[in-house]
C-alpha cells in the first residue's frame, strides 16, 4: 500500500485523458456510459478562431456539464460569442487569458441555466448572473422544436419547422448562431447537485 | 343542490406547493356528488398582502422563513394570536421573555403581526364575498391561530356560515379540546376527511345524522357530542387524487409566481410500516393512524403523469411519512422509464441498500429524509430504531455516492443515554467531513402520540404544555392540555452542557462539507482511494494487495474484524488488525462496536455551496 501525493492517474474510473481535437459532443455520454467521470483534455483548447468551431466545442461543454464530466481543462484565446453564453458551461482550469478564465470561473455555478423534460413539456430555468431570472415552461410543438434543437448542431441538420424554431430560440436567448453551426445554450439537468434545491 | 362550500388553508402552510388536504378534499366532495368546493389560499393572499402593504419589504422569503422555522416557538401562531383574542398586546411580553432567555430574533414575526388584524379582515371578507354556507378549515402544526382568528371573524360577520375545522391539529383528543375551547367552531372533524367530511356536508342537508359522522365533533343545545373516530383507516384505493386547479390557477397570476418554483405533493402512502411494529419512542407524527397503507403501483404511476401532465411541474414532494418498500422495485423503476427529469422528495427507512438508493436516483429522487436521527448505537436503540449507528453512516456515504440530498437532524436528550455513549463517535466525526451533516442537534420535544408520551414510564413522567403555548392560547392549562401537540418535560439525558461538544463537532462538520471529498476509485487493478477532506492530508491511497483489497471491500459493508476474517481467510487477523489501525489513523473508516465501516464514497456529487 502506498500513500503518496495527491496525483493525477490514468485508467479507468479516475479519468480519461484525450487531446482537444478529440472532443465532440458524443464523448462525454460515451465516457459516462463507461462509467468514467473525470477528462483532462492533454493539449489547450484554442477557441475564438472560427465562430462554427467554438460552438461544436461549447456543444461538447454543454454535455459534458450535464453529465457531470469534471473536465480538466485549458482555454487558449476567449470563445467567439459573448461570455455570459458560456459561465453556465464547465469552466476551464486556466486560460492564456487568465482575467477571461478568472470571470467564467467566478460565474460558474452548476446548474444555472438548465432545462428539464416533461411529458409533453419543456421547462427552462436561468438563473445566470448578470441577468434577471428566467423560468419558462415550453410545450406543444415548440417543446418538440426545442427538443430537436437539443439533438444537433448543424443548422443543415434541421428540418425546416425546427430552423424556423432556431429563429426564435435566438431571439430568446436560448441558442446562439453561428455561420454553419448553433447551439441550444441550456444543459439538460440530468443529476442534481447537492443540496438539490441549489440548482 | 350542492351547498356552496369553501375549503381554506390558512398561513402557515407551504407557499411553494398547494395543501394536499383541500386538493384531497375537494376530490372528496365531487365524488361523493357534492359539487366541487371552492378554496381560500391564506398562504398566497397573506404573501401578496404582504407584499403590497410593505412595498414588496415582507415577502415570499419572509413568510418562508416563518413557515419552516417558526413552529417550534410557535411564531407564526403568535402573529395572529392578537387577533385572534382581540388584544393586540396578547402574548407580546411573554414571548418577549421567552425569546430573551433563548436568544430567539422575533423581529420579522413582530413585524408581520402588525398587519395581522388587517389580513384576517380581508381573508374573512374574501371568503364571505363567495357567500358560502359553509367554510372548512384544515389546520396543520401553526395553522391553529390564524384559522381559528379567521373563522371568529367570519362567525361574527355571518353567524350562519357553517365553520368547520379538520387536519392534523384536530386528530384525537385535540380535535375535541378545540371544539370545547371555541365555540364559534361549529364542527370538528377528527380522523380522516375524505369520508367524514362529505358525510357532514350531507348531513347538514339533512341526509343522515351527524351522530354517524366518524370522529365528527358536534353540539346539541350547547352541548358537545364527540362521535368516534373511523376505527378503519381509509384504504388506500379510496384515497382520491388531488384537485389542484385551483391553486395553480391563482399562483400563476400571482405576484408571489416570480419568486417561487412550484412544486405537486402526492400521496402514496399513509401510516408507517415501521412504527405498526417499532414505533419510534419519541415520534407522533402519525397520531391515531399508524396503519401502514400504500397505493398500487399503477395508481402511484398514473396520478404521478396525471398530475404532471396537467401542472407541467417536475418538482414533487411525496409526503409520505415512509415509502412502501415494495416501490423500490415495483414504482421507481416504472418512473424511471418515463426519462422525464423529475426531482423528487421521498421519507425513507435509514437502512438502505445500495440497490435501493439507485432506484430512487434512477427515478429521479433528488432528496431524502431517512429519519437518521443519530450515529450513536446505544441512542439509536433508545429510541427503537432498529438501526445502528454504522448502518446510518454507510446510508449517509452511500447517499453522498448518488448524490442524494440527505436531510436528518441529530437528536439527544433520551432518558438513558450518557456523554460516555457519544465519546468514540464525537471523536471520529472529523472523518466524516465529505459526508451530508445534520442540519443541527436539538433536544428531543414531547410530542402527543409518541411512545414517551403515551407511557410515562418510559422516562417523561412530569409534563405540561410547551412553554410556546403561553403566548399563544389564552387557555387554562387543563383545557390547554388535551388540545396542542407538544409538551414540557424535565430534561434527561445529556445535559445542554454535555451537548456542547456534540454542536461543536456538528459546526465543524458544516465548515467543512463543501469542501471535502473522500472517493474510492478502481485504477489499473488498484483501489486508490482519493482524500480530498478539508481536515485532512489531501494524499492518494493506493491499496495495490489483493487481500487489502479484498479486506476493503468488506469493509464497505461494514464488518467485524472477525467477520472479515471469516470471510476471506486472509490476510491474518494480526495483520488486518494492523491494517484497519492505520486506516482509522487517517479516518478512512468508521468504527463503532466492533464493526467497521469503510468511508469512501463511489462517486462524488456536485455540491453547491
Amino acid at each position: 500500500m502506498n500513500v503518496t501525493a495527491p496525483v493525477q492517474l490514468g485508467g479507468k474510473g479516475l479519468g480519461r485523458t484525450v487531446r482537444a481535437d478529440e472532443l465532440t459532443p458524443a464523448l462525454p455520454a460515451e465516457l459516462a456510459a463507461d462509467g468514467c467521470e473525470r477528462l483532462v483534455v492533454a493539449d489547450p483548447v484554442a477557441l475564438g478562431a472560427d465562430v462554427d468551431d467554438d460552438l461544436r466545442l461549447l456543444w461538447f461543454l454543454r454535455e459534458a456539464t450535464s453529465r457531470t464530466l469534471r473536465v480538466d481543462w485549458v482555454l487558449d484565446g476567449r470563445p467567439s460569442v459573448a461570455p455570459r453564453e458560456v459561465t453556465h458551461l464547465v469552466p476551464p482550469r486556466t486560460g492564456t487569458d487568465a482575467a477571461y478564465v478568472a470571470a467564467w470561473r467566478a460565474a460558474y455555478r452548476y446548474g444555472s441555466y438548465h432545462y428539464r423534460r416533461g411529458p409533453g413539456f419543456v421547462t427552462v430555468k436561468d438563473v445566470r448572473p448578470d441577468g434577471p431570472p428566467v423560468h419558462l415552461t415550453i410545450d406543444g410543438d415548440s417543446a418538440v422544436h426545442f427538443l430537436a434543437l437539443a439533438e444537433t448542431g448543424t443548422i443543415a441538420d434541421l428540418a425546416p419547422d425546427v430552423a424556423a424554431a432556431l429563429d426564435d430560440a435566438v431571439e430568446f436567448g436560448l441558442a446562439v448562431r453561428g455561420v454553419a453551426a448553433f447551439l441550444l445554450l441550456p444543459f439538460r439537468m440530468r443529476h442534481w447537485p447537492v443540496p438539490y434545491v441549489a440548482a | 343542490m350542492p351547498r356552496s362550500i369553501c375549503l381554506a388553508a390558512l398561513p402557515w402552510q407551504s407557499l411553494e406547493s398547494p395543501s394536499l388536504p383541500l386538493g384531497l378534499l375537494r376530490s372528496a366532495c365531487a365524488d361523493a356528488g357534492l359539487g366541487l368546493p371552492w378554496t381560500y389560499h391564506g398562504a398566497l393572499r397573506w404573501t401578496e398582502y404582504l407584499m403590497a402593504v410593505t412595498d414588496d419589504e415582507l415577502g415570499p422569503a419572509d413568510y418562508t422563513d416563518i413557515a419552516e422555522n417558526g413552529m417550534f416557538h410557535g411564531l407564526g401562531d403568535w402573529v395572529f394570536t392578537g387577533v385572534l383574542h382581540d388584544d393586540p398586546d396578547f402574548g407580546v411580553s411573554t414571548l418577549d421573555d421567552y425569546a430573551a432567555r433563548r436568544g430567539i430574533d422575533t423581529a420579522l414575526a413582530t413585524r408581520m403581526r402588525g398587519h395581522a388584524a388587517e389580513f384576517v379582515a380581508l381573508a374573512a371578507d374574501e371568503i364571505l364575498a363567495g357567500e358560502p354556507e359553509v367554510v372548512g378549515f384544515t389546520t396543520t402544526f401553526m395553522q391553529n391561530v390564524p384559522s381559528l382568528a379567521v373563522a371568529a371573524r367570519i362567525k361574527r360577520l355571518a353567524p350562519d356560515v357553517v365553520i368547520v375545522f379538520g387536519g392534523g391539529n384536530c386528530d384525537g383528543p385535540m380535535g375535541a379540546a378545540l371544539h370545547r375551547n371555541y365555540p364559534f367552531v361549529d364542527f370538528v372533524v377528527r380522523g380522516e376527511g375524505e369520508v367524514a367530511f362529505p358525510a357532514l356536508l350531507k348531513a347538514l342537508d339533512g341526509d343522515g345524522s351527524f351522530g354517524d359522522v366518524p370522529g365528527l365533533c358536534w353540539r346539541v343545545d350547547g352541548v358537545q357530542r364527540t362521535n368516534d373516530i373511523q376505527p378503519h383507516p381509509l384504504p388506500p384505493g379510496r384515497i382520491p387524487v388531488p384537485d389542484f386547479d385551483d391553486w395553480f390557477a391563482q399562483v400563476e397570476s400571482s405576484p408571489v409566481r416570480g419568486y417561487l418554483e412550484p412544486k405537486l405533493v402526492v400521496e402514496t402512502a399513509r401510516g408507517c410500516w415501521w412504527g405498526q411494529a417499532h414505533q419510534c419512542t419519541f415520534c407522533g407524527l402519525n397520531g391515531s393512524l399508524m396503519e401502514f397503507r400504500s397505493k398500487s403501483p399503477d395508481t402511484v404511476v398514473a396520478e404521478l403523469r396525471h398530475l404532471v401532465t396537467r401542472h407541467q411541474v417536475l418538482d414533487v414532494i411525496a409526503v409520505d411519512n415512509i415509502i412502501d418498500n415494495t416501490y423500490f422495485r415495483t414504482v421507481l423503476p416504472r418512473i424511471a422509464e418515463l426519462d422525464w427529469d423529475l426531482r423528487v422528495h421521498y421519507e425513507v427507512k435509514s437502512n438502505l441498500k445500495p440497490a435501493e438508493i439507485d432506484a430512487l436516483r434512477r427515478a429521479g429522487v433528488a432528496h431524502v429524509q431517512p429519519g437518521i436521527e443519530s450515529l450513536v448505537s446505544p441512542v439509536l436503540t433508545m429510541m427503537d430504531k432498529g438501526v445502528s449507528g454504522l448502518r446510518n453512516v454507510r446510508t449517509l456515504r452511500d447517499c453522498e455516492s448518488a448524490a442524494l440530498t440527505v436531510s436528518w437532524n441529530w437528536l439527544y436528550g433520551f432518558p438513558e443515554e450518557t456523554p460516555a455513549d457519544y465519546a468514540d463517535v464525537l471523536a471520529q466525526i472529523p472523518a466524516l467531513s465529505h459526508l451530508q451533516p445534520p442540519s443541527a442537534a436539538g433536544r428531543i420535544l414531547l410530542e402527543r402520540f409518541s411512545p414517551y408520551f403515551e407511557n410515562g414510564a418510559l422516562g417523561f413522567p412530569e409534563r405540561s404544555t410547551a412553554e410556546l403555548y403561553r403566548h399563544v392560547y389564552r387557555l387554562a392549562e387543563q383545557d390547554m392540555a388535551d388540545m396542542v401537540y407538544l409538551f414540557r418535560t424535565e430534561p434527561r439525558g445529556l445535559t445542554e452542557a454535555q451537548a456542547e461538544p456534540l454542536h461543536a463537532a456538528i459546526g465543524g462538520w458544516h465548515e467543512r462539507y463543501t469542501e471535502s471529498y473522500l472517493q474510492r476509485i478502481d485504477v489499473d487493478g488498484a483501489v486508490v482511494i482519493q482524500d480530498r477532506r478539508a481536515n485532512w492530508p489531501h494524499e492518494d491511497i493506493v491499496i495495490e494487495d489483493p487481500d487489502l483489497m479484498a479486506a476493503y471491500v468488506e469493509l464497505e459493508y461494514g464488518r467485524s474484524l472477525p467477520a472479515v476474517v471469516d470471510r476471506l481467510g486472509s490476510p491474518s487477523p494480526d495483520r488486518l488488525r494492523d491494517w484497519v489501525s492505520w486506516l482509522r489513523e487517517r479516518g478512512l473508516v468508521f468504527i463503532e462496536q466492533g464493526s467497521i465501516l469503510a468511508l469512501a464514497t463511489t462517486a462524488a456529487p456536485v455540491k453547491v455551496g
